[in-house]
């Protein structure tokens, strides 16, 4: 694994006359770019057994995110005159990067053994499956998951903002605190996957679909500190008790508030979350119940901040688990739960339809 | 002959329970058709249970020919109810079934069908001076020869005089033992067909039936204790406090420690894919905390 950032000079390098391209195409000629509005190179491309030769006009990246594969793409049209074609040359092209270009029609190669060459009416060469070796470290480790999926989350209740201070105020209204500085980072992440778009005055949501899919594949269960299971006095106001300590932070999880947003029985007790399981123990006044099915509410101590994060409270005072976070647990359960994750899912495109 | 249903058999329940239920209301009706009535009330109710039946992975109730009901020493004592019981048993066309007299009796439906009724009691103590008990069954002192019934005489059938469940079927009241009776119950009936299913005198035949016999015991322990309401659950400590000392828990402990004790041993294998891991995980730490910690005291005590 190569961590080490390349630079533009290595990643020409690769270009080398009588050097494969891309098996079984070789390199014949290389012209490196002259002015400033050309590509960063022209090569001429041809068959071993063929003296047809075809010239691309190459601009490489240093980066493979899709938004700089976009760019590059876009570089690569620009700068081709109408007798050459469009490829680019990035450290790494995964296997969805090389479905963009094929649907844009533009050709690529990486330093990883992948690759997209196509001619039309002439050829076609694909090569895919070789491991990135050129991980890029992102501005943040995963904008999907932890604290970092905060903005993600925002953004799929509210798909526009006016500006990134806006988007954290708002993120401190719905229950978590997120720096600035943390926002933009995560802003940026999203932004070099291409799932939103940010300018200097708005930050635009521009595929919810993949956004969701990665925030329920980023969701790992979290191992709780602690659990316990309590049985409680009828008519006990276990809520307003939990609410009466200002520093425990308590919701119901999104497995148990799927009733709010599905047609579904949610069997045992229900599990409710809190940052202080000993504090919200000497508030409830509970009574352990061996059995954990036959319980009335299940406690967990987690840190987790999508338990407490855009909490929606009903006139007991219940804080009940947002729709997003319901989804996010239910479509990591059993079939049954899957099922009814579907469901939801539709609600949350729904709200941020474009 | 078995039927093809258990729906076949509820019209010739029917009339008999509810003639015996005007003898007296303490008859059970345990074995595989208590857990069938119980299940079918389950789903008309919204009873909270141990494992909710929406995540039981094979929820169809198993096939039984035989009617299992628990009678109480006080019936079988009273001549005026065995006469009873001896009308009802001619109205309804039961017979006795030969070398099982009078705890076995046998209805011929059509030729090739018929259903098999066996009486249960418990084992009685010297306070019950009115009976006599061999070891196979329990019948009246003095003997009401040709009349009325016997209890196949049951020590397993501990402690089902403690809060047994009533619930209605079709508008009609049906009784079924606690579910630390029926577990007992039906983790002694297991070991016994397991161990003939390991008896070298046994043909192949043999032996590959009592082992399907033994899995399906082993499978209805674990419906007893998936279908535990939570009120049956409160009732459990009051029902292992009582039944203790007795000798058909310690030998259900032995049992428990020789094929249920791992959740890799016998009895958890034979309903392995049957139920979800985190289920079957529960419905074992319940088993554990029924017979494990009798085990462990006769283990300290030697």
């Amino acid at each position: 694994m190569n961590n080490k950032k390349i630079t533009e000079f290595q990643l020409l390098a690769k270009l080398q006359p009588e050097a494969f391209l891309l098996e079984p195409l070789i390199i014949y000629s290389l012209f490196p770019a002259l002015a400033r509005d050309r590509a960063d190179a022209v090569i001429e491309v041809g068959l071993a057994d063929s003296t047809e030769r075809f010239r691309f006009a190459v601009e490489a990246k240093t980066s493979s995110t899709p938004m700089a594969v976009q760019m590059a793409i876009a570089q690569a049209r620009a700068h081709t005159p109408d007798d050459e074609l469009p490829m680019i040359l990035v450290p790494y092209l995964s296997p969805e990067r090389l479905d963009k270009l094929e649907k844009e029609q533009v050709s690529g190669i990486d330093l990883c053994g992948n690759g997209l060459v196509i001619v039309p009416d002439r050829f076609y060469v694909l090569r895919t499956g070789q491991p990135n070796q050129y991980r890029e470290s992102r501005p943040l480790n995963n904008p999907y998951s932890g604290r970092s999926s905060l903005v993600a989350r925002m953004l799929l209740v509210q798909p526009d903002w006016s500006s990134l201070k806006e988007l954290a105020e708002a993120i401190r209204e719905a229950g978590a605190q997120l720096s600035l500085p943390q926002a933009s980072k995560s802003t940026k992440a999203l932004q070099n996957e291409l799932i939103i778009a940010k300018n200097a005055k708005t930050i635009k949501l521009q595929e919810p679909l993949r956004l969701l899919d990665n925030l329920g594949r980023a969701w790992k269960k979290p191992e709780f500190r602690r659990r316990e299971f309590l049985r409680l006095s009828p008519q006990r106001d276990w809520a307003n008790a939990l609410s009466g300590d200002s520093d425990l932070r308590w919701a119901v999880t999104g497995a148990s508030s799927v009733s709010r947003y599905a047609s579904f029985s949610q069997a045992g007790p229900l599990r409710i979350a809190v940052t202080n399981i000993a504090a919200a123990l000497e508030r409830i006044k509970g009574k352990a119940e061996p059995v954990p099915s036959f319980a009335d509410i299940e406690l967990v101590e987690t840190d987790e901040p999508g338990f407490y994060f855009q909490n929606e409270s009903d006139e007991k005072g219940i804080r009940w688990a947002s729709r997003l976070q319901a989804w996010i647990e239910l479509q990591a359960g059993d079939a049954r739960q899957q099922n009814a994750a579907r469901d939801i899912r539709k609600q949350i495109l729904k709200g941020v339809e474009l | 002959m078995r039927f093809s249903s258990d729906n076949d058999l509820w019209p010739h329940f029917l009339p008999l329970w509810k003639q015996l239920n005007q003898v007296g209301p303490n008859f059970l009706i345990a074995g595989g058709y208590g857990l069938f009535l119980k299940q079918r009330w389950l789903l008309a109710e919204s009873a909270q249970i141990l494992v909710p039946m929406e995540r039981w992975h094979n929820p169809e109730p198993r096939a039984t020919k035989d009617l299992d009901v628990i009678v109480e020493l006080d019936i079988i004592a009273s001549p005026e109810h065995q006469q009873q019981i001896q009308k009802i048993l001619e109205d309804q066309e039961y017979q006795v079934v030969p070398g099982n007299e009078r705890w076995q009796f046998e209805k011929r439906i059509t030729p090739g069908r018929s259903v098999i009724l066996d009486f249960h009691s418990p084992k009685p103590g010297p306070e019950h001076f009115n009976l006599r008990a061999d070891g196979r069954r329990v019948k009246p002192k003095p003997s009401l020869k040709q009349t009325g019934i016997h209890g196949h005489e049951n020590l397993e059938a501990v402690g089902c005089e403690f809060h047994p469940l009533t619930f209605a079927n079709d508008n009609v009241q049906i009784t079924v033992p606690n579910p630390v009776t029926g577990v007992i119950m039906k983790m002694v009936a297991m070991r016994d067909r397991l161990q003939k299913s390991r008896d070298p005198k046994q043909t192949e035949d043999s032996r590959r039936n009592e082992e399907g016999e033994a899995r399906k015991h082993a499978g209805d322990v674990y419906r007893m204790l998936a279908m535990m309401t939570r009120d049956e659950s409160d009732q459990v400590n009051e029902i292992l406090g009582a039944i203790r000392t007795t000798e058909a828990y310690k030998d259900t402990c032995s049992i428990y420690s020789e094929l249920f004790v791992a959740i890799d041993s016998w009895g958890p294998q034979s309903v392995v894919g049957q139920w979800a891991p985190e289920d079957l995980a529960q419905m074992h730490a319940i088993l554990s905390s029924w017979f494990a910690p009798a085990l462990n005291e006769v283990t300290h005590q030697q």
